[in-house]
């Protein structure tokens, strides 16, 4: 490999993302996504200030009426709805007219009935359980109600009923040694970066491979293996695309992190969305590590195997080898975040292929050995000299190789061959 | 300058595509590879390119091994194709910094070479936006950006209207009076017969014919006589053909008689019985209009070196 050469190649490589289109217009899209997504408290409140209502339904609205038929003819119970809750627009119900109500809610004119037939025995009519939360609502107004209300009746005083209707409060404490290693603060940041690591790897690949595949299709390949070692034109084109994948991560964490900073206070009560922009920064280090590390193992042998289809429509079936290791190693991540202690989660932070992600939850959500880190990073390095080694052998002999990709036991011969 | 090709031999797996070729081309005289498709033209230019190491022989510039010669070739493929989305002076600025430009230097040099191909106007326009002929003279400006002192042609008429196909011709000759060696790979033999000093023939990865095309040619005549007597040209053909095979010792050494022009061609297997044919027509009083060698065309050279080996094939 000539160093000129590889230089060349990879600036080419990755200046023709940044003059790509789509890339900017995906990047740009995405950005735009998390801008939103992070104001909207923001926005929401504003519009709210300007007179926008939003999704406070309209008191006045027929449409929008709750019927209440009691059958245990409280005198009390219509007036405490109202009350609590104060939103919603109630109306006395009569038990005959039942049939008309569900008439009403069916053709979308009055929203729901709430039915009571005795204290144990509620019904909620509506037309379709959606989003609409005033059943689960009015049933724990109800409840409680009810409950007060016989407390009152044995004679009970007012802060006495409070006191026994008050649950208690479950505070979950984790023992941990390190801070910001408990479950509930690791478990979102993780699992976005580990998909955020499967998603670019698997997106990087396919591009190396669909890039590969098109030079050859279009015979540039002619060009460039005449021109150029084979060697600096695989590293290079990888490397390249690297580069502007890790580009692109760079740009989406600082948009992330700075549309969060300006919208900072109308998050303080979501906690989780807390815990993901108060990761640890060694975590964003080992993000962009693993990254590279998953990243340069899987694209050099997308790159190989782009070499190996003739046109780009090949490339589907030659992956799908790859695609699978790809997906088995995030959806062990993933069930491994449910406990990352676990034995089999520490085995696959070992093993080739796995490792960058399994490596990667437990840095995240458990304690690791400095140790343990260091034997994964050579273990995923010595992986990418592999598959970087062999990857090189069969580009070698794929670029030049037209007709149909050859199977498995093909390739080995021919490569063998080559050896020889 | 001399590329020496010397004993070449390839195979890929089973199938031996070259067997002991070689050839020289010299500065100042452009070289054709002729061959039939399949023959081995390609993979003879892709060992010299270095995509692929030979299996036995060697390849020497000047009688030293031609080793990382890359930056001084320029090469045009047969499969022409590079970046369709790319603008093309992107492109040929990268493939020009690959070849061992600097970036200054490369742009200069395709800034010249749109301009010398009436391009320039196309210089941020993308590849796929030229017509066919265009796009083949943007790979050949490809070819000749580094400034190569070897310029390997493969197949380069193919797709160009005569207009292009002239200016491909005076930039070949310039390159070959420049001093370049040229190296010309072809089936289209009125093109080489126009260009080349020298040839090859390859049939199935061997050399089959050789050499200086003018002494071929020469040689080739020695053994094809060309008559034409006066009057009716199918009648005085008659006429040859009935003198010639009443004469004994004729009859043995003519090969065959065809017709061809107002004339008749007659192949020879002795070059002493020109003299007796020339004194037999002398002596029957026919009207010799003219008696000469017939030197081939290149293109019926091609057939009969080829077009044999394929009858033997076939038998």
């Amino acid at each position: 490999m000539k160093s000129r050469q590889f230089r060349i190649v990879m600036s080419f490589e990755y200046m023709t993302y940044m003059r790509n289109k789509v890339y900017i217009g995906i990047t740009i899209l995405i950005v735009i996504l998390l801008a939103l997504g992070l104001s909207a408290p923001k926005i929401i409140e504003t519009a709210r200030g300007l007179g926008f209502t939003g999704a406070d339904p309209d008191i006045d609205d027929p449409a929008s009426t709750v019927y209440v038929v009691d059958h245990t003819d409280d005198p009390h119970l219509m007036s405490h709805l109202e009350a609590t809750l104060p939103d919603e627009r109630w109306r006395a119900g009569n038990a005959t007219e039942i049939e008309a109500y569900r008439q009403q809610i069916d053709g979308r004119e009055a929203k729901a009935a709430l039915v009571i037939e005795s204290q144990q025995n509620l019904s909620y009519i509506t037309r379709r359980f959606g989003s609409d939360q005033l059943a689960n609502i009015s049933e724990r107004v109800l409840t409680a109600y009810f409950q007060t209300r016989q407390l009152s009746e044995a004679g009970l005083e007012e802060a006495d009923i409070d006191r026994i209707l008050t649950p208690p409060r479950m505070n979950r404490i984790e023992l941990v040694e390190e801070a910001g290693k408990s479950m509930e603060q690791t478990y979102f940041y993780t699992y976005l970066l580990v998909f955020l690591l499967y998603m670019t790897v698997m997106m990087y690949g396919q591009l190396v491979a669909s890039s590969v595949a098109s030079e050859k299709s279009n015979r540039a390949m002619e060009m460039l293996i005449t021109s150029a070692k084979p060697l600096s034109l695989m590293f290079g084109k990888v490397i390249g695309s690297g580069l502007a994948g890790l580009t692109q991560i760079a740009v989406f964490l600082v948009a992330a992190a700075g549309f969060y900073k300006i919208n900072e206070a109308s998050w303080a009560d979501i906690p989780f969305i807390q815990s993901i922009f108060e990761m640890p920064v060694h975590i964003i280090g080992f993000t962009v590590l693993f990254y590279l590390a998953g990243y340069f193992m899987f694209a050099f042998l997308y790159g190989a195997l782009g070499s190996l289809a003739s046109r780009i429509e090949d490339i589907n079936t030659s992956i799908m080898p790859i695609m699978l290791i790809l997906m088995s190693a995030m959806f062990v991540s993933i069930f491994g975040m449910i406990n990352p202690d676990a034995q089999f989660l520490t085995v696959f932070s070992f093993i080739p292929f796995f490792s960058p992600m399994a490596m990667f939850v437990r840095i995240a959500m458990t304690d690791v050995t400095a140790l343990e880190i260091v034997v994964s990073i050579l273990i995923m390095a010595a992986t990418i000299f592999g598959t970087g080694w062999i990857s090189s052998k069969i580009y070698r002999v794929g670029v030049l190789m037209y007709g149909k990709p050859p199977k498995l036991g093909e390739l080995i011969s021919i490569l063998r061959q080559e050896k020889a | 300058m001399e590329l020496e090709i010397d004993s070449i031999s390839k195979s890929f797996g089973d199938l031996q595509v070259l067997n002991q070729i070689s050839f020289t081309a010299s500065s100042g005289m452009a070289m054709g590879l002729l061959g039939r498709n399949g023959a081995g033209k390609t993979t003879a230019i892709r060992i010299i390119m270095h995509v692929f190491p030979p299996d036995a022989g060697q390849i020497r510039l000047d009688g030293k091994p031609l080793r990382n010669g890359l930056a001084s070739i320029g090469y045009l493929p047969e499969e022409k194709g590079l970046y369709p989305k790319f603008k093309i002076g992107d492109q040929l600025v990268y493939l020009g910094q690959l070849r061992g430009l600097s970036r200054k230097a490369a742009a200069r040099s395709v800034n010249y070479w749109l301009e010398r191909f009436s391009l320039a106007w196309y210089h941020d326009k993308k590849l796929e936006t030229l017509s066919k002929g265009n796009q083949q003279k943007i790979q050949l400006a490809l070819a000749l950006l580094a400034d190569p002192e070897i310029v390997i042609l493969d197949e380069p008429f193919s797709g160009l209207d005569p207009v292009n196909a002239q200016l491909l011709k005076d930039i070949v000759r310039e390159q070959v009076d420049a001093g370049k060696v040229v190296l010309f790979s072809s089936h289209q033999m009125s093109y080489v017969e126009q260009f080349c000093d020298n040839v090859a023939l390859l049939d199935r990865g061997q050399i089959v014919l050789r050499g200086n095309l003018k002494q071929i040619k020469r040689e080739k005549a020695k053994n094809r006589l060309y008559v034409q007597l006066s009057g009716d040209p199918a009648a005085s053909g008659q006429r040859l053909s009935s003198l010639l095979s009443q004469h004994n010792r004729l009859a043995e050494t003519v090969e065959s008689i065809e017709a061809s022009g107002d004339g008749s061609l007659i192949h020879l297997s002795d070059t002493g019985s020109r003299a007796h044919i020339l004194s037999l027509l002398a002596g029957s009083g026919a009207d010799v209009e003219q008696f000469r060698l017939a030197e081939p065309s290149l293109e019926e050279i091609f057939v009969e070196e080829v077009g044999e080996s394929n009858e033997k094939q076939t038998v």
